[in-house]
């Protein structure tokens, strides 16, 4: 089985519910296609700047992602900026059923190191949401930047989306050696840094992620992704966790 | 045919590849042949052991290893008189790192490195989309003060560099992409904008491994005329071999 922890369904609002769904169907189809069985992920839009209406898109990404329960696993998306932003959290968790969340600081514009977003820290240790950042990119989503959010709040587990991309992934690798509450994606570090981090980081928390959807991207970023991750040298025990155990009991909610 | 324009062989400190698991890679994969540079601690210390080693393992593999030699520009004049030795003992490229060695790559330090290969009509590798010091909006201002001198851009901006390679480089045509770590979809839109003539195929071997870095340009560039210019014309073409 695998499950891909890092994706963004390429829907827009203007699709509407009806026609969203079926967007939705047709996406993890060709996840399916390619040989992956399940994903977790946020819409694009409301991971830029120019979001307004990050209310609405988790309205409609509740909306088009029923029927897919054990296939979709949506994450929302708020302006940690706007004073609302804890309150959204904690209404998608308890009206909509997201639990988990997704901040991308270097394109949303928001340090995740400002006090400002501490509320929705305070929300998700609460409540025990999860939160994926966009990792990688200083200087508002550095690594380093994004894992002290555990230091912080040491309730919050962070994944960190990208693993540290290509310039970070020793840090992303130390940290989440040196603290406990740090997932890693395999999303964007090259094959000898990723197979550094599988000997290093327990296999507990590391995931597999594709980073599908976002752009223009097609198929061949799925399987450019997957097959590196299928391709590290890892015991059976550890592939399993990497490929799906840890996404399916974070964001599925299996033990 | 298929030629690899970056990979590195040696001892390293953070990463090591022996001659010999590079050419049964590339035999695995069909790749003719390889651009070989010095490992991490040879690029940014150890350019004379790095230097030698490429060039020997490229002598002792003729037709199969392509030496690109390294210098770091904080050695002033050594770096220069390196650079010249390892030319005239067959050195066919500079390859630059300025994250490895330490200094931001449209800056001056630089110069007559540069100056050097534009000399000996060298392509010059550079390792790029390190923030600060290894920006692709800095080989192109590097690009535009030496207008004879070809770059071949490492990781064609990827990771974060993405919203600069087109409006940034298009038009700076004396650089070249290398396609190792990219994904897919850019890859191909690289290819569609500034045409297969401007990309060359790379893996940054041992950091990422041939049939995965060939399935992906299969998905990234499906014509096979223009993949296979990608995947050998060009680079052939920079080091002056002639291929149309």
């Amino acid at each position: 089985m695998v499950i891909d922890c890092h994706v963004h369904p390429p829907i827009p609002i203007s699709a509407g519910v009806d026609e969203g769904r079926s967007l939705m169907e047709q996406f993890l189809d060709v996840m399916t296609a390619e040989g992956v069985d399940g994903s977790a992920g946020s819409l694009s839009a409301p991971l830029y700047s120019d979001c307004y209406t990050h209310r609405e898109h988790n309205d409609f990404l509740a909306a088009i992602s029923q029927g897919f329960e054990g296939r979709f696993w949506p994450m929302c998306v708020v302006n940690p900026r706007e004073e609302t932003a804890a309150d959204e959290v904690r209404r998608c968790y308890e009206m909509l059923g997201i639990k988990a969340l997704k901040l991308h600081p270097w394109l949303q514009g928001c340090s995740c190191s400002d006090e400002y977003n501490d509320p929705v820290y305070e929300v998700c240790a609460e409540l025990g949401i999860p939160i994926t950042f966009h990792d990688g990119s200083p200087p508002y989503s550095s690594t380093l930047q994004c894992a002290d959010v555990t230091r912080r709040f040491p309730e919050v587990t962070v994944v960190l989306g990208h693993a540290g991309l290509n310039d970070q992934w020793r840090q992303a690798r130390d940290i989440a050696c040196e603290w406990p509450n740090i997932y890693l994606t395999m999303c964007g570090p090259t094959m000898l840094a990723m197979q550094s981090i599988v000997d290093s980081v327990p296999a507990e928390r590391i995931m597999y992620g594709s980073d599908f959807g976002w752009g223009a991207g097609g198929t061949g970023l799925i399987r450019y992704r997957l097959h590196k991750v299928e391709a590290l040298e890892m015991d059976e025990q550890t592939r399993e966790l990497v490929l799906s155990g840890n996404a399916l009991r974070l964001f599925g909610g299996q033990a | 045919m298929i030629v690899d324009c970056h990979t590195h062989i040696g001892e390293g400190v953070y990463h090591s590849c022996s001659p010999d698991e590079l050419l049964a890679a590339m035999d695995a994969s069909e790749i003719e042949q390889a651009v070989v540079c010095p490992v991490d601690r040879c690029l940014a210390v150890e350019n004379a052991e790095g230097n030698d080693y490429v060039l020997t393992q490229a002598a002792k593999h003729p037709g199969r290893f392509i030496p690109f030699a390294t210098a770091n520009p904080w050695y002033g004049a050594k770096a220069v008189a390196e650079l010249q030795r390892a030319i005239a003992a067959g050195a066919r490229g500079l390859k630059l790192n300025s994250k490895v060695q330490g200094f931001t790559l449209s800056d001056d330090v630089v110069y007559p490195l540069i100056e050097v290969a534009g000399e000996h009509n060298l392509p010059v590798f550079v390792h790029t989309a390190t923030m600060v010091c290894a920006e692709p909006l800095q080989l192109a201002m590097l690009a535009r003060r030496f207008p004879a001198v070809n770059f071949i851009m490492g990781h064609s901006g990827s990771t974060d560099f993405w919203n600069d390679m087109i409006p940034g480089i298009t038009d700076v045509k004396n650089i070249y992409l290398d396609t190792s770590v990219n994904n897919p979809s850019s890859i191909g839109k690289y290819c569609t904008t500034m045409g297969p003539d401007r990309l060359c195929f790379g893996t940054d071997y041992p950091q990422n491994t041939y049939p995965i870095e060939l399935e992906k340009m299969g998905d990234a560039i499906p014509d096979e005329q223009q993949r296979q210019i990608v995947l050998s014309q060009t680079i052939l073409r920079l080091l002056g071999e002639g291929v149309v």
